[in-house]
């Protein structure tokens, strides 16, 4: 916890910011608590909808941290993603009409990066921002219940940030390895 | 409106006098004309013919027509076989000065070979002709033979020959070159080879690779029961009257409809909707209630999903407010409504849908204990049991065996198996005095076997096996029953490439090891020989394999591969992208499928084997067409059949 506070506080003193439209964190924002994706959803869900912790909906609004894995999409949006526990894939044609994305997976709000869309990382990350609850459709028919308006994306390992609009280095997948 | 004094063998006379008395040097233009055809496309009017149908099936008549910079079209007419298709057709202009002309739910009553043409007049009196053509089917023998009272279609999305044969190879104890036990639909007596390639590619999607099994007729990939058009609107294309609605129109039979997806998916979908967008869930699954409960006796709707029947405003709910976008909601032009009978349909986001279910008669069960406790004598029901895809069978088994619960399990662990599904449908629609078809998809054989994820699909092809048996049981009980054992596609050209040659302990250590192919490849991989025969045992508890990680256990490789890491061990969690697991061993297998194709395995155009026993099955046989299995089933359930 103290590694990843000094690392948010190292990478935004040397300005290596995923969003170059967004504002750094500041003491004035507030204090950032960590939020683990069992702690978003009341487990098990019952025979309607699901139903939102105390814990989630006390930090409605507030900054937290997230520390999971992005979801790789078949068809990604350039600024959002999705954050799972795992790193899950959906390869459905239908982008996520009918998806094995976990219920308690976050979408992450970027802020737009014109000509650039968002890159999938294998790596585990950590996403600071503004946890926002409510229902919100997106232009091209997503629909998200849980929301983090980022802030920073840092490498989980290294706490290094991670942006997500450049494109990942071949050897991320492995070919380095290869034969 | 019925055709039948207007389709004849004599009517082609005169559609060869009409159409030579038409000008055809008309600036207009017809770009498009469906049903679909090679006389329109090719000038070819030989078989085979590419849209066909049954006697009295619907469908619509649509052209687009091309006029000259400023002008419009100010009237068309259809003519079949030289005989002007009675009343109005409708002019919808679609954008640089294109016009779309339909002619909606017309019925053909007499087999054989029928000429189609448009004939378009521009507002400045120019006038454009065209022809193309369509074939209602005759039937072999006749209404002697005895029916198929119940059809049940079992799809397992994405199974080829080798996803069967593994699931025999884990589930048969294959020794000596001979499997022990084979498995539920080897058992079926009748076989045939399926050819998938849709409309528009030789590579199908499940959209048009189901539908063509309740149609009859090809689309386009992401298309249900509908024909290509020229429009963006999601919900106006050309329809083509569903299996469903058709014998429930006029035998009165029933549909069901179960999945292990969520149930707005292409395979459930394309048994009772009609749409451009496979991926439209919000109007697809009001589509459900609206038209194919109303119209062709929906009494059975179970899977994943849920997410589409909950308000607005609910947490989960997937909704949209909107007609465009994924997961769009429906509006019906109003040509389509009046001439199908159905409602146009609201964007309504707030729309309980599950309310409205229950409303209109539905038991609605949310998770098994539920649907176990279904009330005797319920002839509708709604399961609902995720609010997405259901979680697989090997992540489902685990948990009822006490271990973790992984995917989306501890939000909804108490998701029914597909047998368990099966079973409370086929209970419920054998309630149905006149009969029914009934749909049942084994989901995630396909979409594990996207994901490589060896050890899924595979307990997912034996938990559909199991489901065939389920089936057969019935059968048994209910002989005028047909089961027809098919998939829709081949997913990710799978094969059995051998099997390791160390133990599972040994594998492990290779695994963790970080050696890549040094460790993983060379010394784990027999092939020949070396394979030999691996063995696994069955839990006597649940039916399952109590693990699919034995020592010298079989190998799989994917001929349409994406990126992925392989270290042969069954995957702790599901639906982890292939380049992000099994890293420790660093024996990394670069895709071989383009752009997207790279993050996941892709569907390939391989042919598909059919199983089908029961009432009607020795129909199929030999290498056919998927649209050939819709008119089978059509000559057992409607005609009759002498087996």
């Amino acid at each position: 916890m103290l590694r990843l506070f000094f690392s948010s506080f190292i990478a935004v003193t040397v300005l290596v910011c995923l969003v170059s439209a967004q504002s750094e964190p500041t003491a004035a924002d507030g204090p950032i608590a960590t939020l683990g994706f069992d702690e978003i959803l009341v487990l098990p869900v019952g025979p309607k909808g699901w139903e939102l912790t105390e814990k989630a909906r006390a930090l409605d609004g507030r900054r937290v941290q997230l520390t999971g894995h992005m979801v790789r999409e078949l068809n990604p949006d350039p600024d959002l993603f999705l954050v799972a526990a795992s790193p899950v894939t959906t390869y459905a044609c239908e982008s996520l009409a009918a998806s094995d994305v976990p219920p308690n997976a976050v979408q992450v709000m970027l802020a737009p990066r014109p000509g650039l869309g968002v890159t999938w990382r294998p790596q585990q990350l950590t996403v600071i921002g503004r946890l926002e609850l409510g229902h919100r459709e997106e232009r091209d028919g997503r629909v998200s219940h849980v929301r983090l308006v980022a802030e920073q994306v840092l490498a989980a390992d290294t706490g290094e940030p991670v942006d997500l609009h450049l494109p990942l280095a071949r050897r991320a997948l492995g070919s380095t390895s290869r034969p | 409106m019925n055709l039948s004094s207007l389709v004849s063998h004599a009517g082609f006379a005169s559609i060869v006098l009409a159409a030579a008395s038409l000008s055809t040097s008309a600036a207009p233009t017809v770009t498009r004309l469906n049903p679909p055809s090679a006389l329109f496309t090719f000038d070819d009017s030989n078989p085979p013919y590419i849209s066909r149908f049954v006697t009295g099936q619907r469908f619509d008549l649509q052209a687009t027509v091309q006029a000259d910079a400023r002008a419009s079209i100010t009237a068309a007419v259809f003519r079949i076989n030289g005989w002007t298709v009675p009343g109005g057709v409708t002019i919808t202009p679609i954008g640089g000065d294109r016009f779309s002309v339909t002619r909606r739910a017309v019925e053909a009553n007499f087999p054989g070979v029928h000429k189609l043409t448009i004939e378009a007049t521009q507002s400045d009196g120019a006038k454009v002709s065209d022809q193309g053509n369509f074939e209602v089917v005759a039937f072999k023998g006749g209404p002697r033979g005895r029916r198929a009272k119940n059809v049940i279609y079992l799809i397992g999305d994405g199974m080829g020959i080798a996803h069967r044969t593994a699931a025999r190879l884990v589930m048969g104890n294959v020794q000596m070159g001979k499997a022990e036990d084979m498995l539920a639909m080897d058992s079926l007596p009748h076989t045939a080879l399926i050819s998938t390639a849709s409309l528009n590619s030789i590579v199908t999607d499940s959209a048009p690779g189901a539908a063509c099994y309740s149609t009859g007729n090809k689309s386009n990939n992401n298309q249900e029961g509908v024909f290509p058009d020229d429009t963006a609107d999601k919900w106006d294309n050309p329809r083509v009257e569903h299996m469903g609605s058709y014998l429930a129109r006029r035998m009165g039979k029933a549909l069901g409809i179960v999945t292990t997806a969520d149930v707005e998916d292409a395979t459930p979908a394309s048994f009772a909707v009609h749409t451009q967008d496979r991926g439209a869930g919000t109007g697809i699954c009001d589509m459900y209630l609206d038209e194919a409960a109303a119209n062709a006796n929906l009494r059975v709707l179970m899977g994943g999903g849920r997410k589409w029947f909950l308000p607005q405003g609910t947490a989960g709910s997937g909704r949209i407010g909107s007609t465009t976008s994924s997961g769009a909601d429906y509006v019906l032009p109003a040509d389509v409504a009046a001439g199908w009978g159905v409602p146009t349909g609201a964007i309504d986001p707030t729309r309980d849908l599950i309310a409205d279910f229950q409303a209109a008669g539905f038991y609605y069960a949310p998770d098994k204990a539920t649907l176990d406790a279904t009330p005797a004598g319920t002839k509708r029901v709604l399961g609902l049991f995720n609010t997405g895809n259901m979680d697989v069978a090997l992540d489902k088994i685990a948990e009822r065996r006490g271990g973790a619960a992984v995917g989306s399990v501890a939000a909804f662990p108490d998701q029914p198996m597909l047998e368990e599904m099966t079973k409370k449908a086929l209970e419920v629609l054998n309630r149905e005095r006149d009969g029914f078809v009934l749909m049942v998809e084994a989901a995630s054989i396909d979409k594990q076997a996207h994901n490589m994820d060896t050890e899924r699909w595979i307990l997912e092809t034996i938990e559909f096996d199991r489901t065939v048996q389920a089936c057969i049981d019935f059968q048994k009980r209910n002989p005028d029953t047909l089961i027809v054992v098919t998939a829709d596609h081949e997913c990710a050209g799978v094969n059995i490439i051998g099997g390791t040659v160390v133990t599972d302990a040994e594998l492990r250590t290779r695994a963790a090891s970080g050696g890549g192919a040094a460790q993983l490849r060379s010394g784990v991989v027999g092939v020949y020989d070396a394979a030999g025969f691996p063995t696994y045992g069955v839990s006597s508890t649940d039916g399952y394999p109590t693990t699919l990680d034995t020592d010298k256990k079989i190998l799989i490789g994917y001929a349409a591969n994406g990126d992925r890491y392989e270290d042969w061990l069954t995957n702790p969690q599901p639906n982890v992208a292939g380049a992000a697991r099994d890293v420790a061993g660093n024996f990394f297998i670069a895709g071989q499928a383009a752009g997207a194709g790279v993050s996941t395995a892709v569907h390939t155009g391989s042919d598909i084997p059919l199983s089908a026993g029961g009432r009607g099955a020795s129909l199929f046989h030999g290498v056919m067409d998927n649209t050939d299995v819709f008119f089978r089933v059509l000559q057992a359930a409607a005609v009759g059949c002498d087996d």
